[in-house]
């Protein structure tokens, strides 16, 4: 646990923001294992090499996300299948695109596990009275179902995805309807805690919250986004400081 | 390299200090007198048989066989320090401190290899095996490298886990190739594999790889040196020795006419018969089997040191689980097993302080005193050892079998009316656990009559006076106490009795009939106890749709015989719904479309499910709705007191119905089959809650 700017983060606040992927659970090896099952199905029932799909899949995602810009279905799996099938030469065949997109995410739930201490700092911060949101790109059906899998649904008052608001986060109108949600003024003191540099910007823009960094255990880089108040790697650590200055309410 | 946790622990940091000091400071005896001159000695001339080549160097006969695995492993780290010492004229000081090395890093593979044993449990696992005295002092003060062997085993157990019996083979091979006594373990593995129908078809592949890689390494030395084939000759056992001949028939008995009576070979077959008794284990069984095993053989060994390293990843896995008081136990033998070894076994030298391996300080001059002290220590690790052991398979067993499955199989009743898919429920669950691993029994096989006989006209099927109830409840009892049956099978096709056959039990009973939870006796023993019902205008649809219909009977025949049918169905087998665990009923999902009987369509079904005792209600709902897309309605004390929940999921995959079970009853998995066959739709659904039952009944039944 890192405080780089103590002025920030000294008072009690009066809720706290959470981001999801990869900073709840780490996304990066459940996501490398689902594509690797997703690849596969593909390689078997399309013959198509690794390296063709890998290109096919890149090319669709760069191709959906320009499509359509910084929205919840920018991150849709289904339709990078979708796009991806039709550009390895095939129609759009919705029922394997469904097919590769359940066998994603099915495998990435399987392999992703929350990271530790994460749930038990959710329990803490809320058996201290404060309010909890997930504000979270993508789509609210996937979201909802990695919530209930994690079992971690109950914690939180408030959800916003990317889909309910129309935008992604660095659209800011996540974090506003959260606010409303959570009926916080703009002079009341919230936390927000993530790991991408968009999430902090926004979340400070909006709603002039501390900002968290959960850094990534392995990753290498430990860049620090800029006017962040304070990283952790592990939640406990959070956890732990976050006891003192919640305690002084 | 080094895992990010690790890096930032301070714990791991002291043991890796305290392993480096070790290494440049310590010079063991073992590796200065056995070790590093045979690797040096053979290594200045290298060549593909070390054996003879020390032998020709030296004029003796090598008196302990390194294996090639250990002596391939160890030798890149031995000849770097030769280079150095020949560059610095330092004697053989750094090659020592090479051989010292390749240990440590053996050692740090196997915190690794215990970290992917144990997961979940790293933190722990630091305190319990990084700075655990035993393994400090086994590796670097006595200077033993079964470390090799013995990481080389755990990655055998834990590839077996993740179902890699091929690589795992090979692992247990290479493990052999580096110490042949590491073969003690095989025939535990066998018995394990052979036990488990979930590993079973593992076995061909794990002996093969296994046989292969481990005769490939020691058989072509044995073959083709002939150093190795003298020193067999003068002495066999020095193939399975340590250095300084620790043997495992150190401990015999006089029983006259000039016999021996070895106690340890005895003990040891004495483990694996009690391991064969366990029959079906779970790896965490496994590990406790060989751990006492290992435990008792090596109290018997007394001389041995370096083979309490393969009883280390056991020690630690009990210490995982067994809270403060286990972890106090396990000290306190770590305490006196370093005891016992600092007093028999000599100092390691220390360069810096002049000091030369082979010390023997802590020994009184006196020789019966120091006989008697060495004994003293001797008997306090024998004592703490048993107690050890005896606390080890006491918690493994109450642990581990956790659904009493050593003691009979599990077993499942399903009743219900002819027509509400008994046999298909019963042939999907028997899916779930594999091939071999179902026997069961059918109320069918039991009527009294052929389907010419007259007496029918009396009776209907339902009637427990036309069914040989005794005898289907013996038989289904006969099953669950793992006795083999014989039993006629009634022909659906002929309407005839085929002659007795005999069937064999398992480790799962499905007892399946009209009237499978009537007797109370049979009712009594089952681990969930299942009706299957049907919504009555849904089995008046399909019942004359599939007989006007289909077969072209009359309206009023079908209708008089389902009418005929309906007194019995009240009287003897509606009433077994107050004995089952779980009632299943199919209900139309749109009863509209069922009112007209010449409805040809589709009829989407919802599936009614009436728990008697459900703990996880909610959990399973929340994962039905979240994982499997169904829509589920939830009753938590509807009728009779059962909780209730109305299903709508014909849809499901039985890929999300695996997803569900793997999250809901984690610890069934050891149960089911390698690949269990889930059903989509209803049927799954409905052996996703079977499951669930099983896992919630079974434990408080038996």
């Amino acid at each position: 646990m890192r405080i780089l700017n103590a002025n920030a983060v000294q008072e009690r606040p009066r809720a706290i923001l959470f981001d999801l992927d990869d900073t709840l659970y780490d996304y990066r090896q459940p996501h490398a294992r689902a594509m690797a099952a997703v690849r596969g199905k593909v390689e078997r029932s399309l013959r198509v090499t690794a390296a063709q799909f890998e290109e096919a899949f890149a090319q669709a995602r760069r191709a959906v996300k320009a499509m359509l810009g910084e929205t919840a279905s920018a991150h849709s799996r289904l339709l990078y299948f979708q796009r991806m099938i039709e550009l390895l030469g095939l129609s759009s065949q919705p029922a394997m695109a469904l097919d590769l997109e359940q066998t994603y995410w099915r495998t990435l739930l399987t392999s992703a596990r929350l990271n530790p201490g994460a749930e038990d700092t959710l329990i803490e911060l809320r058996a201290a009275g404060l309010p909890l949101a997930l504000v979270t790109d993508l789509t609210a059906q996937i979201q909802f179902r990695k919530l209930i899998y994690f079992g971690i649904d109950r914690y939180f008052d408030v959800v916003v995805t990317s889909e309910e608001a129309g935008v992604d986060k660095v659209g800011l109108r996540p974090f506003e309807i959260a606010a409303s949600k959570l009926g916080i003024e703009k002079t009341d003191r919230v936390w927000f805690i993530g790991d991408a540099e968009c999430d902090v910007v926004a979340s400070k823009q909006v709603l002039n919250a501390a900002t968290f960094q959960k850094v990534h255990d392995g990753s290498g880089s430990h860049r620090l986004h800029e006017g962040i108040d304070g990283t952790f790697h592990a939640f406990t650590d959070f956890r732990d400081w976050a006891r003192d200055v919640i305690g002084q309410a | 390299m080094i895992p990010a946790d690790l890096r930032g622990n301070p714990w791991f940091h002291l043991g890796l200090a305290l392993r480096v000091a070790a290494v440049l400071l310590l010079v063991p005896e073992l590796q200065a007198d056995w070790y590093t001159p045979f690797m040096a000695r053979s290594l200045s001339a290298p060549t593909l048989d070390p054996w003879t080549c020390y032998l020709e160097r030296t004029g003796e006969l090598p008196s302990f066989f390194a294996g090639p695995v250990m002596y391939v492993f160890h030798a890149p780290f031995v000849g770097l320090g030769m280079l150095v010492d020949w560059l610095a004229g330092s004697g053989t000081a750094v090659a020592q401190i090479g051989l010292a090395g390749s240990l440590l890093l053996a050692d740090y593979g196997l915190l690794l290899a215990l970290r992917r044993m144990q997961a979940g449990a790293e933190d722990r696992l630091l305190l319990a095996y990084w700075l655990s005295p035993l393994v400090l002092f086994i590796t670097y003060w006595h200077g033993d490298t079964d470390v090799v062997p013995t990481v080389l085993m755990v990655l055998s157990l834990v590839l077996l886990r993740e179902n890699r019996p091929g690589w795992a083979g090979l692992m247990l091979g290479l493990g052999i190739g580096a110490k042949v006594s590491i073969l003690a373990i095989l025939p535990f593995l066998v018995v394990f594999l052979w036990s488990h129908r979930r590993h079973r078809d593992a076995l061909p592949r794990f002996l093969l790889a296994c046989g292969g890689t481990s005769l490939a390494l020691v058989g072509l030395p044995l073959l083709l040196s002939p150093a190795v084939q003298q020193m067999l000759l003068v002495n066999p056992r020095l193939l399975v020795a340590n250095p300084g001949m620790v043997s495992i028939l150190d401990v015999d008995v006089m029983v006259g006419a000039g016999h021996k009576l070895y106690i340890m070979p005895i003990f040891y077959l004495l483990g694996l018969y009690g391991a064969w008794q366990v029959g079906r284990m779970n790896f965490n069984l496994l590990y406790t089997v060989l751990g006492v095993v290992y435990l008792v053989v090596l109290l018997l060994t007394p001389a041995a040191v370096g083979w309490y390293m393969w009883l280390i990843p056991f020690l630690v896995a009990y210490r995982m689980r067994a809270g403060r008081r286990g972890a106090l136990l396990v000290m306190a033998f770590a305490a006196a097993f370093i005891l016992h070894k600092l007093i028999v076994t000599s100092l390691p030298g220390i360069p810096l302080l002049g000091l030369a391996p082979g010390l023997l300080p802590f020994i009184p001059a006196d020789h019966t005193s120091a006989l008697r002290l060495a004994s003293f220590a001797f008997s306090v690790l024998t004592g703490l050892g048993i107690v050890l052991a005896l606390n080890m398979l006491r918690r493994g067993l109450e642990e581990n079998d956790f659904f009493g499955l050593s003691q009979r199989p599990l077993a499942i009743g399903i009743a219900g009316d002819s027509g509400t898919g008994k046999d298909t429920l019963a042939l999907s669950l028997a899916g779930l656990f594999g091939e071999g691993a179902v026997t069961g029994i059918s109320g069918d096989d039991y009527h009294l009559f052929e389907r010419r006989g007259k007496l029918w006209q009396a009776f209907t099927h339902l009637d427990p006076r036309a069914n040989d109830l005794e005898g289907f409840t013996r038989d289904a009892l006969s099953l669950i106490a793992w006795r083999p049956i014989l039993c006629r099978h009634y022909d659906h096709a002929t309407g005839l009795f085929t002659p007795p056959r005999r069937i064999q039990a398992s480790d799962l009973v499905m007892v399946t009939g009209l009237h499978a939870l009537y007797p109370p006796a049979l009712r009594e023993r089952l681990d969930v106890a299942i009706y299957l019902d049907m919504d009555e205008s849904l089995r008046r649809f399909f019942k004359l749709r599939r007989d006007v219909l289909q077969r072209g009977h009359s309206l009023e025949k079908v209708m008089a015989s389902i009418e005929r049918r309906i007194p019995d169905f009240r009287a003897f087998v509606q009433p077994q719904q107050e004995h089952a665990d779980v009632v299943f009923s199919l209900l139309p999902a749109n009863p509209e479309a069922i009112q007209d009987p010449g409805y040809l369509g589709p009829v989407p079904l919802r599936l009614r499910v009436r728990l008697r005792s459900a703990i996880n209600l909610d959990r399973l709902a929340r994962y039905l709705i979240a994982l499997c897309g169904a829509q589920v309605d939830v009753t938590q004390a509807g009728h009779r007191g059962m909780a209730e929940l109305v299903i709508d999921g014909s849809d499901v995959q039985p890929e999300d119905i695996d997803l569900t079970a793997r999250q809901l009853v984690p610890e069934l998995e050891e149960l089911l089959a390698r690949n269990p066959a889930w059903q989509a739709g209803m049927t799954g659904i409905m052996q996703l809650i079977v499951l669930l039952q099983l896992a919630e009944l079974t434990p408080k039944r038996r």
